[in-house]
């Protein structure tokens, strides 16, 4: 089994650091999903790990050897960037085929065919200039560009980004498709959870240039619970379990708790206790707390 | 190696310089006279290295901006890359007097006497393409003033190379080597070292400046 790791990954802008000494070990055959809110890292991460951007300090490493400025390793990442045309950018004169055709002679598995599929499917005009399209087309071609690219390990930076849910839902589908017939590692970016938090095998939460979860994705959702009732109540029964996110309202209380193995939460109080999904963990998580 | 991205962007330089050249040389016929137009065709190499020299320059600032970003993305080392740069340097400075040399033996009465000079244009143009790098290394490191350094450096590169064209174009009237009491021939390897030396130093800077390079898009 592959494996992409970060050891003690830093980034510093000036006196600014994005990111504090992330460890990190991304398997071959798994979807993941990088969420975290604006300006937590993500990109700046995926930047690192791909060989875009160098870290301040620590390594990122595919199967023991450096990917810095390693043909061998590149050969086997792609990290399709979220595009951003600007009126300054030159890269917006450059029409589809053409950026299609530039990624195709560095990608040494690029697969002419399902590009092509994959253009008719999202109906993109190949002779468009990328300034010409709007910015859900662009999220269309940084889509191609990552599963044509078949590349082993796939990072997704904001892939939905702009999408119609028809466009979004054709994406997942395409995704899965992809995985289930390569076995190739995907990790995405996005903020559009709770959509995408079926596929994602594991999700790894960043908040403020630090990886605070990485888990299971059905494991961490199945150990999470919101209780809520009175105030006093809730303390009570919660106790010393793992508590994220208060949030009071008049007497009520409402808290999300995390179960660790063997741990339950106990009756005898006057609490409703309801299970959550993966947008809920990720504001509880992320969210700080809240006092109305 | 991943070099194939740059030679296609090194041909299309080489190419759309000549076409360049071409092109200025269409705009001059068109205002030439009949008597003027028998010295036309011994003036066309020039066009094409003098094209080849600015469309080269003006390349290389957009190379820096588009293109260099777009291989790192793709996965490109910076080692690749930086060779590439220097790929599309070398291709356009050996290309373009090539041309000129496939035209002189052409037409010998009126391209063979380009030939002695051949490797000194080489050597100018080479130097167009560092001046080039200098704009787009600007645009990397400071963004929007970059952008206005890099104008500047056209404005004085365009300068510098018109008053280098003038005086190699002219040698033959001017003997400009007399004037620094050299031969000939000195004069030309001493321009050539010049060229060379700066363009090899750039190298070292491009290096410097590609270590660290972040992909912005």
């Amino acid at each position: 089994m592959s494996q992409l790791v970060c050891h003690g990954i830093t980034k510093s802008y000036g006196d600014k650091e994005v990111l504090h000494g992330i460890d990190l070990t991304l398997e071959s055959g798994k979807i993941y999903g990088l969420i975290g809110r604006n300006g937590a890292g993500k990109t700046t991460l995926l930047s690192i790990l791909s060989n875009q951007n160098p870290a301040t300090a620590g390594a990122v490493t595919l199967d023991q050897e450096p990917v810095w400025e390693n043909r061998k390793a590149l050969d086997r990442l792609c990290f399709s960037r979220e595009l951003n045309i600007s009126s300054e950018s030159g890269l917006g004169n450059y029409r589809v085929k053409d950026y299609l055709r530039a990624a195709a002679t560095y990608y040494t598995h690029w697969d002419r065919d399902l590009e092509k599929n994959l253009m008719t499917t999202f109906g993109v005009d190949a002779k468009k200039r990328l300034n010409k399209l709007s910015k859900g087309m662009l999220s269309m071609v940084t889509i191609i560009v990552a599963l044509a690219s078949k590349a082993e390990f796939t990072l997704l930076d904001e892939p939905v980004a702009g999408l119609d849910v028809v466009a979004r839902e054709q994406f997942y589908r395409l995704l899965l498709q992809e995985y289930t017939q390569t076995g190739r590692t995907f990790v995405i970016s996005t903020h559009i959870i709770e959509e995408a938090a079926d596929l994602l095998e594991e999700v790894i939460i960043l908040d403020q240039g630090r990886v605070i979860r990485k888990e299971n994705t059905q494991e961490l959702v199945g150990r999470a619970f919101q209780v809520t009732g009175l105030a006093e109540q809730v303390e009570a029964a919660i106790g010393n379990l793992e508590t994220h996110h208060k949030e009071s309202l008049g007497r009520s209380e409402s808290a999300m708790v995390f179960l660790q193995k063997g741990q339950s939460i106990p009756e005898g109080y006057e609490i409703t206790v309801q299970p959550v999904n993966l947008q809920k963990v990720f504001v509880a998580l992320c969210g700080g707390e809240t006092q109305i | 190696m991943k070099l194939k991205f740059w030679f296609q962007r090194a041909l299309f330089t080489l190419f759309g310089g000549i076409g360049v050249g071409l092109l200025m040389m269409a705009v001059t016929v068109i205002q030439m006279t009949g008597e003027r137009m028998s010295s036309f065709w011994t003036r066309m190499p020039a066009f094409l290295l003098l094209g080849s020299g600015y469309f080269l320059l003006i390349m290389m600032m957009m190379t820096y901006k588009v293109q260099l970003p777009l291989a790192v993305s793709f996965g490109s080392t910076r080692k690749e890359s930086l060779l590439g740069l220097q790929l599309i340097k070398c291709l356009c400075a050996i290309g373009a007097p090539v041309f000129v040399l496939g035209y002189g033996l052409l037409f010998p009465e009126v391209g063979s006497a380009y030939f002695p000079l051949l490797p000194f244009y080489g050597a100018v143009i080479l130097l167009t393409g560092t001046v080039g790098s200098w704009g787009g290394m600007a645009y990397c490191r400071w963004g929007k003033l970059g952008a206005l350094i890099t104008v500047l450096v056209i404005a004085f590169a365009a300068m510098g190379l018109g008053i280098v064209s003038a005086l190699v174009f002219s040698m033959e009237n001017t003997h400009a080597w007399e004037i620094l009491s050299m031969s000939r021939t000195q004069f030309v390897v001493l321009g050539i070292s010049i060229c060379i030396g700066i363009y090899l130093l750039n190298i070292l800077l491009e290096a410097r400046v590609l270590r660290c390079y972040e992909v912005r898009m």
